[in-house]
């Protein structure tokens, strides 16, 4: 009998071929709209988050507990055997993990000074996380014979009037209140991505740092970059269970960046907001379909109901009807918009004039990246079959109080 | 036993608003194997007797026996039910299912009471054969004349084998020569197969043609004789 209904339904939907297809591209134009708006946003989204999680902070960090909050130089946590580095390592599913030391000293050059912050690193391993070598703008970045000099932020070096080649005065206060106070050779200057960082930062290798600040193997954090950026939380879960460490806290990007977070939110809703005006309209115009579609057989349908058609059977055939247009519809919507998204998230959109100039400025690259995650199909397709499901009450409530009399008058 | 037995049925529309009395103490008791026209002029309430016999429409009182069955004891699933295996329907125009060929809209029936596509198939190709559609048996209802659509409407009424079929005005909107060959199938039907035909007609040269003939006014039966 489903064969029948089938049957039934398919060619009850090219009786009004025009409308069908109206109906159709509405569903399509929906979908179609829906995804690039969605890849859009997510792209931008991961863009946001790679940009400056995965430019500096990490996707995860390991401090001393209580360190986030205090910020202490107090809180500082020791790994001369490298075992916490270890056990981190060990998960395969975490591709970098930087140590660093960090604090803020006061930086001087000839006239002026300003507080900073001291990034202690391995110059090594973080130019994969921070990126700095990428963003060197004057001079170079660190080579391996290099302990004893800095590379400082372009803003730091604007503002004190210092280039490579210059010496940077730093003072301040190391570990256990020891007055740190150091004079460095400035060998590059970078350009960062990040407002915040750019404005005044200064990196070091790290054992100059752990010199500087009186905290031999002293470290603020591990900072860890994962393989895969959406399942930071699993596995910042997991290896909160692995190193079973009370005196250690893990944190994701998350917690560490609640303005990214609430930045993305905002955004998301603002998309939402128009989307849930589209999905309206769209869904008015599936119901006003719905409506022509069964009063144009009112007399028919009475006829079935009289001849001993089943009430479930009438309203039964008229949602398989709405659910084969919306079926046809959303496929046709995802085959035709999913290589375009693909393609797109392969060759981002690259920007020109102005707006290309800003995002270098920023550091970032001057495109308009786009997703193509299950996230960016998930939505979309889910509200319309949700929409078909609340239009399709319609038909099964005509069904049940159809009047067989009444319909064939 | 009679088929039918219509005992003292009331029907009164719009009771609490602008009544309407379409019925009025009709009582009738129809056989198997009649062949009965019940005549009347227009509003005498001739539509309206024959949806309360065929289960479309419920009675203000009285009662409706289809054999030992009170069709007004019945809820709507049950109605729906025994429309479907015990009476046959031809109406007076377009009660075709418009996609649907005549040999599907035969089968339809059939496979609603549950039989194979095969054997639904097998056994509309008989009843549409019966009726002299043989030929036609892959057209849809617009590709046939009124004539042959009606035809077909009784080849449906008739392959789930009901106890009756009704028929308002059956050939109200047929020419001349198409209402004849129309009820030259049903006669023969009748004669042939004893099924059991009420239909209602204002069609002098029809109900000439029926053994039966009741007459209603004003929602009463003014007269019923067989000829
Ligand atoms: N749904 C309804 N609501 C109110 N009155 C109705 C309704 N249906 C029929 N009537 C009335 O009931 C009476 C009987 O109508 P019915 O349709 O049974 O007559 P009929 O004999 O079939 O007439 P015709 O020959 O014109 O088809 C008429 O007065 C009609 O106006
Ligand atoms: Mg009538």
């Amino acid at each position: 009998m489903l064969h029948f209904y089938l049957i039934l339904a398919w060619r009850n939907l090219w009786r009004n071929k025009r409308r069908t297809f109206i109906t159709m591209f509405a569903i399509f134009f929906s979908i179609f709209f829906a995804l690039m708006m969605r890849s859009m946003q997510l792209g931008s989204y991961g863009s946001m988050i790679e940009n400056t999680v995965g430019r500096y902070t990490g996707h995860i960090q390991v401090h001393k507990n209580g360190y986030w909050d205090s910020r202490s130089f107090e809180d500082l946590f020791f790994d001369e055997d490298e075992s916490i580095l270890k056990k981190i390592q060990a998960n395969t599913e975490i591709s970098l993990v930087a140590p660093r030391l960090e604090s803020f000293m006061l930086a001087a050059g000839d006239h002026k000074s300003r507080a900073t912050l001291v990034v202690g690193f391995n110059p090594e391993i973080d130019k994969h996380l921070s990126n700095v070598p990428k963003f060197i703008s004057e001079g170079r970045y660190f080579n391996a014979s290099d302990s004893n000099a800095v590379v400082i932020s372009n803003g730091l070096a604007e503002y004190l009037n210092l280039h490579p080649g210059d010496t940077l005065i730093a003072l301040g206060q190391g570990y256990h209140g020891i007055s740190s106070n150091a004079a460095f050779p400035i060998i590059g200057i970078a350009k960062l991505s990040s407002p915040e960082l750019n404005r005044a930062s200064v990196f070091l290798p790290i054992q100059t740092a752990q010199y500087l600040f009186g905290a031999e193997n002293g470290l603020t954090s591990y900072s860890i970059l994962v393989d895969n950026p959406s399942k930071f939380k699993e596995i910042a879960h997991k290896l909160t269970n692995e190193l079973q460490n009370p005196d250690l806290e893990i944190m994701d990007w998350q917690v560490l960046m609640p303005e990214l977070i609430q930045a993305i939110e905002v955004d998301s809703s603002s998309g939402q907001i128009m989307l849930f005006v589209l999905y309206l309209v769209v869904g008015f115009g599936i119901f006003g379909t719905v409506l022509m579609m069964i009063s144009e057989r009112k007399f028919e349908l009475g006829v079935m109901l009289a001849l001993g058609t089943g009430r479930k059977y009438i309203g039964t055939l008229l949602c398989v009807e709405l659910f084969i247009l919306t079926l046809l519809g959303s496929v046709i919507a995802l085959g035709f918009t999913y290589p375009i998204l693909w393609y797109l998230y392969l060759n981002p959109i690259p920007l020109t004039g102005e707006m290309a100039e800003m995002m270098l400025n920023y550091g970032m690259e001057p495109i308009i990246p786009f997703a193509a995650s299950f996230e960016v199909m998930y939505s979309p397709i889910s509200v319309i079959y949700i929409l078909i499901g609340l239009i399709s009450f319609y038909p099964i409530r005509y069904a049940f109080r159809l009047n067989p009399i009444e319909a064939m008058k | 036993m009679a088929i039918i037995s219509v005992s003292n049925v009331e029907k009164i529309y719009n009771p609490d608003t602008i009544p309407v009395h379409a019925l009025k103490q009709v009582n009738l008791e129809i056989q198997k194997g009649e062949f009965t026209a019940i005549v009347g002029p227009s509003g005498s309430g001739k539509t309206t007797l024959l949806n309360c016999i065929g289960g479309l429409d419920t009675v203000s009182s009285g009662t409706i026996h289809i054999k030992n069955i009170d069709l007004t004891n019945l809820t709507d699933k049950e109605l729906i039910k025994f429309r479907l295996n015990h009476i046959g329907f031809v109406f007076q125009a377009y009660n075709l299912i418009p996609v649907l060929t005549a040999l599907e809209n035969v089968a339809f029936i059939l496979q609603l009471q549950g039989k194979s596509t095969k054997e639904a198939h097998s056994l509309a190709k008989q009843m549409l054969d019966s009726v002299g559609l043989s030929e036609r048996i892959h057209n849809r209802p617009a590709q046939l004349s009124g004539g042959q659509q009606q035809r077909v409407a009784v080849a449906r009424a008739l392959a789930s084998q009901p106890d009756y079929v009704l028929a308002d005005e059956p050939t109200a909107n047929l020419d001349s020569e198409s209402a004849s060959k129309l009820l030259d199938i049903m006669e023969r039907l009748n004669a042939e197969q004893g099924v059991t035909f009420l239909f209602s007609t204002h069609d002098e040269r029809v109900i000439r043609r029926a053994k039966r003939v009741v007459t209603l006014r004003d929602g009463a039966i003014s007269s019923d004789a067989n000829q």
